[in-house]
């Protein structure tokens, strides 16, 4: 199942724990308490689920939803 | 850093931070609502806050020799 | 061997730079390969110093930079890291591998120089690599690491893939790991470089380790992996022959820009004020949580404990975790405060968090050093489920990730902790969740951490290893602080724990985890615990009967010259008794007695507990009021006394009176009554925190325990002795009443006060050869120190309870008294006396414990949750058990708070809460550590504070109280209180004296303007000031000789200025165990005997000359010819002769140590004081003095003593006494020589007169060549003598050598007897003194004690015992 920008947002919301609706998708993630722990947790999901793979210091450098889209290989 | 109050002592106030055990020979126990109740005893009241236990042991007059 | 790979790796890797030429791993190097040998590193190498880019340190770069200044030779900021790759490997490529990721990483080529404008970085467009590679090609490598081979005892599921390395194998991968040890132990030269090395070990066929040591100052964690990526990537390229991916790492200057664009911005100042913030918060002021109990720099190493959770355990935290919407690492962390917070008694943690501190920056890609630990604090209460603290962790962590870019040393430096081991934070927690999953062309590798950095306190570093293979715990400790046994336990109980969070529920409050293993568990509830013993169901009282009946003539107890038998004090006691009980006495009343120690005390409490009733003693010295209030709150039935008056009237309790009564009427034997053990055997009140006093009430089956136990552990017998001295109301006396009458041994019994004077004490045992007795430590130190302890050699067993009992006075104790046990006991009298003990070895190290629980008896060490503490970690103390009183009377609300449910014994028991802080020890002692609250021991006794406080605020004029206990000198502990408002404070002291006992009144109150307050503006008690005891100093000055020393006694025993004459002891601060000092200096001067009492009653200079005039030579006839030393007794007197100086006040310490009922008199030279002529012989001037002492005592037989010429004066006196009929039976010359051994000495001149003076003060002399000179050394010392006129010491300086003269001419003749001889042993000048020179003279035996002193030391102190001991004897032989 490919990867979609509100499957992306759900999954962060759920490693957050908070709701996806409360996560704009451009929001700096840092500031929901995104950190490198749950980050690498995701980027495993990721992999796993989807056999989407992508290096952990491009999620990190700017951590919002819109800007890992492409990363993640969503358009 | 001081000690925190302890198991025994007034929580909060207004909070319902305790309990009031009695055992099989009629003694009364303060003891903090958290806690496990021992074997042998059962609580007779609370969670109340401090105050309000001890008043119930006050009432009790059986817990203390006279 | 092997071989520096010394080519240059060529390009200067800038920002954004070039690409790297594919050329430089070919350039024509020849790889030799070796196994052994180090690399060296040629100085100087390849970098020219002016191709160097010069770059300040980054903050992050500062903090580890400083770090490593504390001790530049330490080698704790190596951080290294090794990898096993499994497959083949081939070294060239790796080499060019590494040269290149050399090439792109700016902060290998780094090296850090201090300068006077602070450290900075040169950053070398080149460097060498530092390699060495081990590479043994085909040998046979032994493989001791194929699972199956391997001979140590690692079990194969601890370490499955053996990334530990083998212990005891042989074998290519232990030298590997030794080689790698000792690199890592290699301090690094910073301003040198290079700062990293690698290392490639051939450990098996395809099997290579790749070692790789950084410092810390330029690498993190986060850098290595981006390096290990790296490294693999190029390697994995070449060896597939493309091209490697463009290289991406940032630059250095890049790191320095952003920090310091940071630290520009209004985003640094909003994170300081944030941390400043924090800070606040945090109770009184933060403070690192020390599991270690203290904290410490970080040292050169640490020690590592590593163990392997079982496997799924992370999943079974993640489930944690996805429960409470947070990651495992936050569960670990939660899990890591739970164990600090209980393992410090804490409910507030700091622990440490580090942090990559790279998120969503540029230094994502640049390896660096640019972590940070940040302080988390957490709060815990028991009342709290662990999911709640998981969601605190969370939110606290996202929190701190804010202000992140705010480091730990601007914040340390911001609360001025820089600097020593004020760190900030305690345990960290490092969660690194997986490997690198690189692989090396195909053979994939794994990391094992071999350093993470220097570890300050205890670092616990958590590897996931990914794959099922389950978690890696290091347990990094700083073995300042930690030895392998405590990180073993710490990194044990860790375990356990997150194994049971790991199977606990959501809703598992907090309370519901203990910190101990399983095993601790057992250990500290049951197996320390196990002491339940049957025994026969008796009271206190049916022993005592017992034992009458079966040894009614021995002797139950003895007070002064007075002893009765069991048989009449058993019926004595009946007799009362049965008094008692027609005035309502019976079993569950109470009956007050308040009668001073003597035999009718013991008679009245045996006679209360015979009634059945329960006796409530009354300390007549207390406040009238205190004892309405406890006669009011008991209603005893009746209250015995010895006189009328003794209590106060309000209370209206009926009175016994002693004091006339006769019951004779009533029979003697044994009153039935129907008494069970559960009826109460005593009361004894003790203070109260919010000013009242408040009763315990012990039942006899609690205190019949206690003896029985103590009879079975000290096994009294009929033979030994037990001292009774401690006052009634308080329990200790309660086994020293009871116990030796349950066993036939004997009581004897102090006089009233005498508990206080530790000389009449020792005088007591030594008399009456008492053989137990007890001691409050205080008393005990003061006891061996300053009183005649050596003499009580009849003690074989010494209690200590009441306080902490120092390790140096047990110490003491078995250099004064080798021959008796000293046991420390402890214990409320909540609980039956005692309920622990400990027998106390001399000698030994660490704090006395107050040892394990007696029969029948569990001891508790509870944390704030109430669970059991393990061994090591301080909680509360609580009781359980047999000896457990049955509550506070007429109090139920203190007596449920108190005596609360026992969750670890029987069903329904209660558990006694303490209040003091204590610690199991492994060996199944307590150790005692404090308190919890404002409850303190002053000399044994119990105060509250608050008691005190209570009562000062209810004084006139007072708006605050509150009453510490301060030891401003060691050893010297005083109540102080202090007061606000415009009350003048010594008024307030007396003003307290009616209201609370004298051990509850201050030695000062101090008023201030304003309490001194924290930062959360509680009242700061270790701000109070000290007091300042001055005296009224320029009152008047003092006059006389004796007021002028006794007044520079005072200033010097009470350390206070300015003291006058007429200040009183203890306005001044004195205290009881100060009196005692004073008494002592006061004998050793004035060699009267000064009692504590009489202190008390003549508490001032003045006060006390007076007293001693009347007691030792009075001022006027100071200086007659006959000094009465001591007046008084009925033995044949002992008349001491003058020694050169014609002044017998040297004989007075002497006098003070003979006894009372020996009386002495000083016999002394004519014309001190007036202007007769001196004798011409010794002859006329022996025959005045026979005269003389015939007016005092008309016939002997008589009984002689003198020093120096007084020897031979009383040798002479003797002579003609006997030549008038009458008998000499003794004569004792201390250190005196005949006649014919002075002839041919020179004549003495002016200055032996003044040695003659300063022998008889008991000086040598030194420089004194006047008399003036001699007065001044005198005065100096104290001495009485230095009062002596002008005209007395030109009289001395002309009857000095009139006594020089007449010695050489004097001719002896016959003494029938024998002489006692005392010789100052000590080598001297006059090497031809011989006490066998008086052979001719005399006709018996000369009897010798050779001291070890000079001769003027022979009238000091401990000689003088020894002296006075051979006198006693010898009078005592006499005399019978």
């Amino acid at each position: 199942m490919a990867l979609t920008r509100e499957q992306i947002r759900s999954d962060v919301a759920d490693s957050l724990g908070e709701n996806p609706s409360d996560i704009p998708f451009d929001e700096n993630l840092l500031d929901h308490g995104l950190d490198s722990v749950r980050i690498m947790a995701l980027l495993e999901r990721w992999r796993r689920d989807h056999g989407v793979e992508a290096a952990f210091a491009d999620l990190a450098e700017q951590p919002a939803i819109d800007a890992w889209a492409p990363l993640l290989g969503v358009s | 850093m001081t000690r925190q109050p302890g198991p025994f002592d007034p929580g909060p106030e207004g909070l319902d931070t305790h309990l009031v055990l009695e055992n099989d020979r009629g003694r009364l126990s303060l003891w903090p609502a958290w806690g496990a109740v021992p074997a042998g005893w059962r609580a007779v009241f609370g969670p109340a806050p401090h105050p309000a236990c001890l008043r119930r042991v006050a009432r009790d007059g059986r817990s203390a020799p006279r | 061997m092997s071989v520096l790979l010394t080519e240059n790796t060529g390009d200067a890797g800038d920002a954004g730079g070039t690409e790297s030429s594919g050329d430089l791993g070919a350039a024509g190097n020849t790889v030799d390969t070796g196994n052994t040998g180090r690399a060296d590193r040629r100085p100087g190498s390849g970098s020219g110093s002016d191709t160097d880019t010069v770059l300040p340190l980054t903050a992050a770069q500062s903090g580890m930079w400083f770090a490593q200044a504390l001790d530049p030779l330490s080698p704790a900021q190596n951080t290294a890291e090794c990898l096993r790759i499994e497959g083949p490997l081939d070294p060239d490529l790796f080499a060019t591998a590494l040269r290149r990721v050399t090439a792109e990483t700016d902060a290998l080529r780094v090296r850090v120089v201090d300068t006077p404008g602070g450290p900075r970085q040169h950053l070398a467009a080149t460097v060498e690599l530092p390699l060495t590679v081990h590479d043994p090609g085909d040998a046979d490598y032994t493989d001791h690491t194929d699972v199956t081979d391997v001979t140590d005892d690692t079990d194969d599921t601890d370490d499955p893939d053996h990334t530990d390395n083998t212990d005891g194998a042989d074998g290519a991968e232990a030298r590997a790991d030794a080689w790698m040890r000792a690199d890592l132990a290699e301090p690094c030269d910073l301003a040198k470089g290079p700062l990293f090395r690698h290392a490639l070990f051939r450990v098996g066929q395809d099997r290579w380790l790749w070692y790789q040591r950084i410092h810390h100052l330029v690498m993190d964690g986060y850098g290595y992996s981006l390096l290990v990526r790296r490294t693999a990537e190029i390697y994995t390229a070449l060896v597939r022959g493309e091209e490697p991916p463009p290289r991406t790492f940032g630059s250095l200057a890049d790191l320095v820009a952003q920090d310091d664009a940071y630290r520009s911005s209004a985003a640094f100042e909003a994170d300081r004020a944030h941390w400043a913030h924090w800070a606040a918060e945090c109770g009184d002021r933060p403070e690192a949580s020390r599991l270690a109990g203290r904290g410490a720099l970080p040292a050169r190493t640490f020690r590592r404990r590593t163990a392997y959770p079982e496997p799924g355990t992370k999943e079974r935290l993640r489930a944690v975790a996805d429960r409470t919407r947070s990651t495992w690492p936050d569960v670990l962390i939660a899990a890591q405060a739970l164990y600090t917070a209980r393992a410090t008694d804490r409910s507030e943690v700091v622990l440490g968090l580090p942090l990559m501190g790279r998120m969503g920056s540029a230094a994502l890609r640049v390896p660096g050093m640019v972590m940070n630990v940040l302080p988390l604090r957490l709060d815990l209460s028991p009342a709290a489920t662990f999911d709640e603290l998981v969601r605190q962790v969370v939110l606290r962590v996202r929190e701190l990730r804010r202000h992140q870019r705010y480091r730990y040393e601007d914040i340390r430096r911001d609360l001025g902790l820089l600097g020593e081991s004020r760190g900030l934070v305690g345990p960290l927690v490092n969660v690194m969740p997986f490997d690198y999953g690189v692989d090396f062309a195909g053979a994939p590798a794994r990391a094992r951490n071999l350093s993470a950095g220097p570890v300050e306190d205890l670092t616990v570093n958590v590897y996931d290893r990914a794959d099922g293979r389950g978690l890696h715990v290091d347990h990094d400790g700083n073995p300042a602080l930690y030895d392998d046994a405590e990180l073993a336990a710490h990194q044990e109980r860790f375990l356990h724990l997150l194994h049971r969070i790991a199977g606990s529920g959501a809703d598992a409050p907090l309370s519901s985890y203990t910190i101990a293993t399983p095993a601790e568990h057992e250990l500290v509830v049951d197996e320390f615990n196990r002491t339940g013993r049957a025994l026969p169901p008796t009271t206190l009282v049916g022993p005592i009967e017992s034992r009458a009946a079966l040894t009614p003539e021995a002797t139950a107890l003895v007070y002064g010259d007075t002893s009765l038998t069991y048989a009449g004090l058993n019926e004595r006691a009946n007799r009362l008794a049965r008094h008692l009980r027609t005035l309502g006495a019976g079993p569950g009343a109470v009956v007050a007695v308040s009668v001073p120690r003597s035999v009718e005390l013991v008679v009245s409490l045996l006679a209360v507990v015979k009634a059945g009733a329960a006796y409530l003693p009354l300390d007549p010295d207390y406040p009238a009021g205190r004892l309405t209030y406890m006669l009011q709150d008991a209603a005893p039935v009746c209250a015995v006394v010895d006189r009328a008056g003794r209590l106060p009237a309000d209370a209206g309790t009926p009175l016994v009176v002693l004091d006339g009564l006769d019951v004779s009427g009533y029979p003697r034997i044994d009153p039935a009554r129907p008494l069970t053990r559960d009826h109460p055997a005593y009361l004894i009140y003790t203070s109260g925190s919010t000013g009242r006093p408040k009763g315990v009430v012990v039942p006899h089956a609690a205190i019949d325990n206690r003896l029985r136990w103590m009879q079975d552990t000290y096994r009294l017998t009929a033979g030994d002795r037990v001292l009774q001295k401690t006052p009634s109301s308080f329990d200790v006396s309660v086994w020293e009443f009871f116990w030796p009458l349950r066993v036939g041994a004997t009581l004897v019994v102090a006089e009233p006060g005498g508990h206080k004077d530790p000389g009449y004490l020792a005088r007591l045992i030594h008399e009456q050869a008492v053989t137990v007795c007890h001691f409050v430590p205080s008393m005990l130190q003061v006891f061996l120190s300053e009183a005649d302890a050596g003499s009580c050699g009849s003690l074989r067993l010494v209690f200590a309870s009441g306080e902490a009992l120092p390790r140096e006075t047990v110490n003491a104790f078995g250099s004064a008294l080798p021959g008796a046990r000293l046991h420390n006991l402890y214990g409320p009298t909540e609980a039956a006396v005692d309920v622990t003990y400990h027998a106390c070895v001399p000698g030994a190290p660490g704090p006395v414990p107050i040892g394990g629980p007696v029969w029948n008896t569990r001891l508790y060490v509870l944390d704030a949750a109430l669970q059991p503490c393990p061994p090591g970690v301080a909680g509360e103390l609580y009781l359980a058990g047999r000896q457990l009183a049955d509550g506070y009377l007429n109090r139920p609300e203190l007596t449920a708070c108190r005596f609360v449910a026992d969750p670890f014994g029987p069903p329904g028991g209660r558990m006694y809460r303490t209040g003091d802080l204590a610690r199991w020890t492994g060996r199944g002692e307590v150790e005692y550590l404090g308190r919890t609250d404002h409850q303190v021991k002053l000399r044994g006794q119990r105060i509250e504070l608050g008691e005190i406080e209570t009562a000062l605020a209810a004084l006139d004029g007072v708006d605050g109280a509150c009453a510490v206990v301060r030891e401003d000198r060691p050893g010297e502990q005083r109540l102080v209180g202090y007061v606000t408002g415009r009350a003048d404070p010594a008024a307030l002291r007396a003003a307290l004296a009616p209201v609370l006992p004298e051990h509850m009144v201050p030695s000062a109150v101090v008023a201030l303007d304003a309490f001194p307050l924290g930062p959360s503006g509680k009242l700061e008690r270790r701000e109070l000031p000290a007091p300042v005891f001055t005296g009224g100093g320029g009152a008047r000055r003092p006059s006389g000789p004796r007021e002028e020393a006794l007044t520079r006694l005072f200033a010097q025993v009470l350390e206070a200025e300015r003291v006058g004459p007429d200040d009183a002891f203890f306005d001044l601060g004195g205290t009881s165990l100060l009196a005692v000092r004073l008494v002592a200096r006061v004998r050793e001067e004035f060699g009267t005997e000064l009692t504590i009492g009489s202190l008390f009653e003549a508490p001032t200079p003045a006060a006390l000359a007076a007293r001693l005039d009347s007691t030792g030579p009075a001022a006027s006839d100071a200086l007659g010819v006959v000094l009465p030393l001591r007046a008084g007794g009925e033995r044949p007197a002992l008349f001491a002769i003058h020694p050169a100086g014609g002044i017998a006040w040297c004989y007075a310490g002497l006098a003070a140590r003979l006894g009372r009922d020996q009386p002495v008199y000083g016999v002394q030279a004519r014309g001190l004081t007036g202007d007769e002529a001196l004798p011409r012989t010794l002859h006329e001037e022996a025959a005045d003095y026979v005269r003389q002492i015939r007016a005092v005592r008309p016939h002997g037989p008589y009984r002689l003593l003198g020093w120096s010429v007084g020897g031979v004066l009383a040798h002479t006196v003797a002579v003609l006494l006997q030549e008038a009929g009458e008998k000499v039976e003794l004569l004792a010359l201390l250190d005196a020589f005949p006649a014919e051994q002075w002839r041919e000495r020179p004549a003495p001149e002016e200055g032996d007169a003044l040695t003659a003076v300063l022998r008889m003060a008991g000086f040598d002399r030194t420089d004194e060549n006047t008399p003036d000179d001699v007065v001044a050394t005198l005065r100096r010392a104290g001495s009485p003598l230095a009062g002596l006129g002008d005209r007395t010491l030109a009289r001395i300086v002309d009857i000095v050598p009139n006594h020089a003269r007449m010695m050489r001419e004097h001719r002896h003749r016959r003494y029938e007897g024998d002489l006692l001889f005392f010789t100052a042993a000590a080598p001297r000048a006059e090497d031809w003194l011989d006490r066998e020179s008086w052979r001719p003279h005399v006709s018996g035996r000369i009897v010798n004690l050779d001291l070890d002193c000079t001769h003027p030391q022979l009238l000091r102190g401990p000689h003088l015992d020894d002296i006075a001991a051979v006198l006693t004897a010898r009078t005592r032989e006499l005399d019978a």
